[in-house]
């Protein structure tokens, strides 16, 4: 795998991981 | 429940007595996201990132996420929450109440017409991924020697061609037979026993699954030392390096629209029945979120990591894009089968992948079956048991034609125009007449209702004009690109011509019978609304 491989694949990793996280993130925290 | 609303006030309303309510919102999250993660995140996505640019696919998929996924996700959320306040599980009822014009609810049908018509062949397919499990823990294809080999395999289970492991399709039907006894049990237990308990374990069972096997393909290094170039790093790098001159080809950007459409199931009507269950202050813009990034999480992290870096470690790259080209099934149950027999603990891994699977389908049906359930519980107040036995005996019937006529292209002609076109149609419909016709202001006002979160104003201008132009351009294009030669059977085989007219018709008889059903439930509340005799 090429740089820019490893560059998409964690660039969209890690967008969709903080999506991920900040919503569930709102549900659990909310009072 | 009679608050002045956009639709008219007779005789529709009647209050949502006896109506079920999620019980926690983690359980509406999870059951949402289990409406979204099919067999398609697992077998479809990675098949579409090869075949369209690799890592440069993410572009257009992002960018689509954007301005189609979060919008419609949206907007179906908020429409679903807004029908359920009246009563109403489905888009006529919804409809109704959005657009002041009889026609309305004759145009809602279609949203119980395409999850209804999907689900009779779905099940099908839901089904096979069962039997595939089976036969990986019994080792039934671990003798198939060759890719050719398992293309027989499965087209001998599907009744295709006849050999030594299958003369027809009893097993397929026994397997098919299961998974519709065990979705009518499902569905006659309810939303909060049956959908949101079968959620709430099959999303976490499914991820569980999926990180083992996930884990299992990163291991794996290069699994034939006399092939080194046949290994993991360049399954991913076949999966993810960018090809930014892909970018230039508009049918790279319409996949990727399509990838994101189909993957978020959005346009089936399925979303805005269980947003139907939600009370009227609860949040719709933080647990759609939600939604949308469970479901991409699934598709990105874990489906992105498994078949096609697996493939190309055991297979090369040249073989890989042979497969790819066959599509998303060839990849899931002819590939993968020959690399768990390869595979240390195969049988295992075999059992799982199929397994999950089948649990990301079974879950998908649920969600299908609801509107027509919700339908008949809440325009004929028919208990939920008396819905889940008339819809269970509909599948089973109706999809006899489906395994039958499977070789002769009914499926595909079904598939074609409930699950790719109609899907997109009804979408331009609903959020032509959420944002145009009951009004941008009143619709962004609904769907802020309750938030947990602001929303950008930016996704007002999205959803208002974006969208439905971007949906209006995609189902143009898939029209002028498949439809038409679809629609005159080009290269379809003369002697399948009756089969898929054949297809046309249940298709038209269904869409006909639920139109009026429509049609005696207005007449039935007005009757009640009136106290009129029957």
């Amino acid at each position: 795998m090429n740089i820019s491989g490893w560059i998409f694949m964690t660039l969209s990793a890690l967008v969709i991981t903080a999506l991920t996280v900040f919503s569930f993130w709102k549900i659990l925290t909310k009072k | 429940m009679t608050k002045k609303t956009n639709g008219p006030e007779a005789p529709g309303i009647l209050k949502p007595k006896g109506r079920e309510r999620w019980a926690t919102r983690m359980g509406v999250v999870l059951a949402m996201a289990a409406n979204a993660i099919g067999i398609g995140n697992f077998l479809r996505f990675p098949v579409q990132c090869a075949q369209n640019g690799g890592g440069a696919f993410m572009i257009p998929y992002f960018i689509a996420f954007l301005l189609i996924g979060i919008p419609l996700m949206w907007i179906e959320w908020g429409i679903g929450r807004f029908g359920g306040k009246y009563g109403h599980g489905t888009t006529p009822g919804m409809f109704h109440y959005l657009w002041n014009h009889p026609l309305a609810k004759y145009v809602g049908a279609i949203g119980i017409f395409l999850p209804f018509g999907i689900l009779i062949y779905y099940n099908y397919i839901v089904s096979w991924t069962l039997a595939y499990s089976a036969f990986s823990l019994t080792g039934k294809y671990f003798s198939v020697p060759s890719h050719g080999g398992m293309v027989d395999f499965l087209a001998a289970y599907q009744g295709k061609i006849q050999n030594t492991y299958f003369q027809d399709t009893t097993t397929a039907c026994i397997f098919l037979f299961i998974t519709i006894v065990f979705l009518t049990w499902v569905l006659s237990r309810g939303v909060v026993k049956g959908i949101e308990a079968l959620s709430t374990w099959g999303v976490p069972v499914t991820f569980a699954i999926g990180a083992l096997l996930v884990w299992r393909v990163l291991t794996l290094g290069t699994p034939d030392p006399a092939y080194p170039e046949r290994n993991i790093l360049n399954g991913l790098g076949f999966m993810w390096n960018p090809n930014f001159a892909a970018l230039k080809n508009s049918k790279v950007w319409l996949a990727a629209t399509g990838q994101i459409f189909f993957t978020l199931s959005v346009g089936f009507g399925c979303i805005q029945t269980y947003a139907s269950y939600l009370s009227e202050k609860d949040d719709v813009v933080v647990s759609g979120l939600a939604t949308v990034s469970t479901n991409e999480f699934s598709e990105v992290l874990i489906g992105g990591f498994i078949a096609i870096p697996v493939t190309v470690a055991y297979f090369g790259i040249l073989e890989t894009e042979q497969i790819a080209q066959a599509g998303a099934f060839d990849l899931g149950f002819c590939a993968m089968p020959l690399i768990f027999q390869k595979l240390a603990g195969g049988q295992i891994f075999g059992t799982l992948w199929f397994f999950l699977l089948f649990i990301a389908g079974i879950l998908s049906s649920m969600a299908l079956a609801q509107p027509v359930m919700a339908f008949l519980q809440d325009e004929f107040k028919l208990n939920r048991k008396h819905a889940a036995l008339i819809v269970g005996g509909l599948c089973l019937f109706l999809s006899v034609p489906v395994v039958v006529f499977l070789k002769h292209g009914f499926l595909d002609e079904m598939d074609f125009w409930l699950g790719t076109f109609g899907v997109v149609l009804f979408a331009v419909i609903e959020i032509i007449l959420f944002m145009w016709v009951f009004g941008a202001r009143k619709a962004w006002k609904e769907i802020r209702k309750g938030a947990d979160m602001k929303v950008p104003r930016f996704f007002f201008f999205t959803m208002r004009y974006v969208t439905p132009v971007y949906l209006t351009v995609l189902l143009g294009f898939w029209f002028a690109q498949d439809g038409i030669h679809v629609l005159f059977m080009k290269g379809v085989a003369a002697q399948h011509y009756p089969y898929v007219w054949f297809a046309r018709f249940l298709m038209t008889a269904l869409l006909l019978a639920l139109l009026f059903l429509v049609h005696l439930a207005w007449q039935r509340k007005h009757r009640i609304q009136h106290r009129l005799p029957a």
